[in-house]
């Protein structure tokens, strides 16, 4: 996403990610991995309940076969987790929303490996964009 | 069961019969029960309905003396929409209605408040109300008697006679008032091996209902577009729109002004780093 930000600028739209933990985890996560767009922190879970983004137990967190390979994957490439916040079990999404109330796109992540395919959020991006114009 | 409401034709006054196992049947109802015990090593204590902890998985009462069963198996998703059609948005701000976990806290208050709404219209009227909030899904529970009655003297002659009482599914004998109590939709009648199968009022217009309906496994699929109309699934962007967050530098922001006159991508990270 962060690649290909001015992409998703130039077509019109924009990126916020929001995560669990606290206004100084944020500003080191914005710093460490020089995030371009605002990243906000919702360790109440307010967003998130709004947003429907599962919550699992840990046993599913820990031991859920289909996140192995993503995770071996991700150590692999030495990515590590640093900030969980204080609702660590929760896992993510990813949606595409507006302009005003309309979704084009929603991909609620199953498991700790499942993210949404971003060829296919900026394609929906795109098309929302394109309803704009 | 899932399978059954596209395989048959749905009305919501007349039910249709099917044949079917009765040790599937079984194995359905008792498979929640089955899978919390081998899961959590607990078994689930039933609990009268003035006081479940799902109270928009319960049934109440209606004017015209039917019961009405509500099946909102995922109370965070169906909780405004619920609430619409009740015409209670004075509670959207209320703190016990806030979530499927607040809900379950003050699942007494919530109940009596249900019962009391539901009291004043007709299981009708309340189709019809459901259905235009968005989909609630919820149907007529059918008393045990009522079901008895359905299934007919006719059904009896084609089957070769009366079917023996000891065996008959009798749930006004076994509550204390004999006052008939609510079978869900999906209900078993006697040794017939028949399955009266109650269509939910409002499903025929459920998007999705054969690819399992409340099952956000299926309906959030990677990519999965909104339906335009009718069920709600997923995210509740109006809510989600009026939520205030800190960003990095401590500023509060409103979400719904980051979409407001463009498309944005919104990531919920699991964590930061």
């Amino acid at each position: 996403m962060r690649e290909r930000y001015d992409e998703i600028l130039g077509l019109g739209g924009d990126v916020i990610a929001i995560g669990t933990g606290n206004v100084q985890y944020a500003a080191a996560f914005v710093a460490d991995e020089r995030v371009p767009f605002p990243v906000l922190v919702d360790d109440d879970g307010m967003a998130a309940r709004a947003a429907q983004v599962k919550r699992v137990s840990f046993r599913v967190l820990l031991f859920d076969k289909r996140s192995r390979a993503g995770a071996r994957a991700a150590h692999a490439a030495g990515h590590r987790i640093h900030r969980p916040g204080k609702r660590s079990n929760q896992l993510g999404a990813t949606f595409v929303v507006g302009p005003g109330d309309r979704v084009a796109y929603e991909h609620i992540d199953e498991h700790t490996a499942d993210h949404a395919p971003l060829e296919r959020v900026i394609a929906a991006l795109q098309n929302a964009a394109g309803a704009v114009s | 069961m899932r399978p059954v409401p596209s395989r048959f034709p749905r009305s919501p006054a007349s039910g249709c019969v099917v044949e079917t196992s009765l040790l599937r049947t079984g194995a359905y109802v008792l498979g929640w029960d089955l899978g919390l015990q081998s899961s959590l090593g607990k078994v689930a204590q039933g609990e009268p309905r003035e006081v479940t902890q799902t109270p928009l998985m319960n049934c109440s009462h209606t004017a015209d003396d039917r019961w009405l069963f509500l099946t909102c198996l995922e109370a965070d998703r169906h909780l405004r929409n619920v609430l619409v059609a009740l015409g209670r948005e004075d509670l959207f701000d209320d703190e016990r209605w806030a979530s499927g976990r607040t809900l379950r806290k003050n699942s007494r208050d919530v109940i009596t408040v249900l019962d009391a709404e539901f009291a004043g219209r007709t299981l009708a009227e309340w189709g019809e109300r459901l259905d235009a909030a968005g989909g609630v899904v919820g149907g007529g529970a059918v008393t045990g008697r009522r079901a008895r009655r359905r299934a007919g003297a006719g059904e009896r002659r084609d089957r070769g006679g009366a079917v023996p009482r000891r065996h008959r599914l009798d749930r006004e004998r076994q509550r204390p008032d004999h006052v008939p109590g609510p079978l869900p939709p999906h209900h078993l009648d006697g040794d017939r091996r028949v399955v009266r199968v109650e269509p939910l009022e409002g499903l025929d217009d459920v998007e999705g209902l054969d690819a399992g309906v409340g099952d956000r496994s299926t309906s959030c699929r990677s990519g999965a577009a909104r339906p335009a109309v009718g069920y709600r699934r997923g995210m509740d962007v109006r809510r989600l729109a009026d939520v205030e967050l800190a960003d990095a530098t401590g500023a509060m922001r409103r979400l719904g002004d980051f979409w407001a006159d463009r498309p944005v991508i919104v990531v919920f990270l699991r964590h930061f780093g």
